[in-house]
C-alpha cells in the first residue's frame, strides 16, 4: 500500500501476526523477522538485541528488540518454540532489516512446539488490512516526514 | 601541491545523520583541513554542472553517507568521480551508543559531538591520502 | 468531496554556500512547525539517486522547490525525473529582495541566519497555502 510517499508491502507467501512479524512456515520449523511496516515505522535500526540459539520463545511474548536513533521497539514471538538458528549477519549489520526485511533481514528459525498456532496467524490478504489501519493511525502521528 | 580532497556530503534532509555528514564535512573543508579540502554540490554534479564535473575529475573523492541508502557515494561514482575514503555516519553513531539524537534542522549536543568526532576521522584520513600521494 | 494534497518540499542540498543552508533549514521549519501536517519532504540526494518513492511521490502530488541559488538544483531535478513544481523559491533573490545579507557561516547560522531560515520558511508556507488552495 502507498501513504503519501511511502511504500509498505507485504509479502504474499507468509503468515503474519498482528504484532507486525512475518512466518514462513517450514513443516514443524518457521523463519520469523518483522514486516516492511515494522521496520519502516521503527526507522533505521543501529542496534539488535537478537534471540540466542535455543532460547525458548512463548506465543506473544518479547523474544528480540531492537533500537533505532530514538526507540526501543520490542519484537514479540507470533509462536511458541525452541530458537534453532540466528540470523549472525543481523547483529553487526542491522540495518539489513530495514534493506530487506523479508529476506535477508530474518531473524532466527524455530522449532514449533504446536503447530497448530500457524491456524491463528493472518494471511497477507488479512494483514494488508489490519496494516492499512495501522499507517492511518500512524500517518496522523507523523509530522515533518 | 595536488589538487583538494574532495569531501562530499550526502546532505540527507529526511534524517539527522545527514545534517551530521554535512556539519562535519564543513568542519573539516573550513577549519581542520582548510586549503587541502573542498567541497561541492552533491546535487550540481549529478545534474551535470560542468565545473563540478571538472572538479571531481582527477580528485580523489571522501564520500559522507549519513545512511546505508548511500546518495553520496552513489552519486559520485554514476558522475564519474572515483571514491578514495567512503565514511557512513550510522557507523559511527552504532560505536557511539550513548549518543543517540534526532534534530535534523539544528543539531543538539549529541549531533555536534558525533559531528566532530567524525569530522576528526575524516580529516586523518585526509592527512593519509595525502601522504599516499607524497610517497 | 475535496481532496487537498500533501505538497512535496525539496530543499537543494547546497553545500557550496550559506544560502544551501538556509534552503534546507528554511524547508525544515517548514516541516517540522509551519507545515508539518500537509508537507512531505522529498530528499534531494536520494531523488537523484533514483529512490522508487521520491520519485512516485513527485509525480503524482505537488511540488515546491526550495534553491538556494541560481544554478536551480532541486527545480532542474523535480523538473527532470518527474514533473514540473508547482512553486519555486529561490533563496539568493528572496534576501535581496528583503535586503537581508546572506549569513557568514554555511556551516551553521547565528542568530540573524536563524531568522531569515524563519522569514524564508513562513514565505514558503503561504506558497504552500496557495498551491493547496486555501
Amino acid at each position: 500500500m502507498i501513504a503519501d510517499k511511502f511504500i509498505f508491502r507485504v509479502k504474499k507467501s507468509l503468515l503474519y501476526s498482528p504484532d507486525d512479524v512475518w512466518v514462513e512456515a517450514l513443516g514443524a520449523k518457521a523463519k520469523i523477522g518483522v514486516t516492511d511496516f515494522f521496520q519502516r515505522r521503527g526507522g533505521d535500526i543501529i542496534f539488535l538485541e537478537p534471540p540466542r540459539q535455543g532460547d525458548s520463545l512463548t506465543r506473544g511474548s518479547r523474544f528480540a528488540s531492537f533500537e533505532t536513533i530514538k526507540v526501543v521497539f520490542d519484537v514479540i514471538s507470533p509462536v511458541s518454540g525452541v530458537v534453532t538458528e540466528v540470523n549472525a549477519e543481523l547483529e553487526p549489520n542491522p540495518e539489513t532489516m530495514n534493506a530487506d526485511p523479508y529476506g535477508k533481514g530474518w531473524i532466527a528459525e524455530v522449532t514449533i512446539t504446536d503447530v497448530g498456532e500457524l491456524d491463528g496467524l493472518l494471511t497477507p490478504e488479512a494483514y494488508l488490512d489490519l496494516m492499512k489501519g495501522k499507517v492511518a493511525d500512524e500517518m496522523k502521528k507523523i509530522k515533518g516526514m | 601541491m595536488g589538487k583538494p580532497v574532495l569531501v562530499i556530503p550526502c546532505s540527507g534532509i529526511g534524517k539527522a545523520f545527514g545534517s551530521i555528514g554535512r556539519d562535519a564535512t564543513f568542519r573539516v573543508v573550513d577549519e581542520l583541513r582548510k586549503g587541502k579540502t573542498d567541497t561541492l554540490c552533491l546535487s550540481l554534479l549529478v545534474m551535470g554542472d560542468e565545473e563540478a564535473r571538472a572538479k571531481i575529475a582527477g580528485s580523489k573523492c571522501v564520500a559522507v553517507d549519513g545512511c546505508p541508502l548511500e546518495c553520496a557515494g552513489k552519486n559520485i561514482v554514476r558522475s564519474g568521480g572515483s571514491i578514495a575514503a567512503h565514511f557512513w555516519v550510522m557507523e559511527l553513531l552504532k560505536e557511539n551508543r550513548g549518543l543517540k539524537t534526532g534534530e535534523v534542522a539544528f543539531l543538539d549536543e549529541n549531533g555536534v559531538k558525533l559531528s566532530k568526532l567524525l569530522a576528526e576521522r575524516i580529516a586523518r584520513k585526509v592527512d593519509e591520502l595525502e601522504e599516499e600521494d607524497q610517497g | 468531496m475535496n481532496i487537498k494534497p500533501k505538497v512535496g518540499v525539496v530543499s537543494c542540498s547546497g553545500e557550496c554556500c550559506s544560502l544551501g543552508t538556509l534552503s534546507r533549514v528554511a524547508t525544515r521549519l517548514v516541516l517540522e512547525e509551519y507545515r508539518p501536517d500537509v508537507t512531505v519532504t522529498i530528499c534531494l540526494p536520494l531523488f537523484l539517486a533514483g529512490e522508487l518513492e521520491e520519485h512516485g511521490f513527485a509525480k503524482e502530488h505537488p511540488t515546491i522547490a526550495v534553491d538556494g541559488c541560481g544554478k536551480l538544483c532541486a527545480r532542474k531535478a523535480i523538473a527532470r525525473y518527474s514533473n514540473e513544481p508547482a512553486d519555486s523559491v529561490v533563496v539568493g533573490d528572496l534576501l535581496e529582495q528583503w535586503g537581508i545579507e546572506a549569513p557568514a557561516s554555511r556551516r551553521e547560522l547565528d542568530d540573524d541566519g536563524v531568522e531569515a531560515a524563519r522569514r524564508l520558511a513562513q514565505e514558503i508556507s503561504g506558497r504552500i497555502d496557495r498551491i493547496r488552495g486555501e
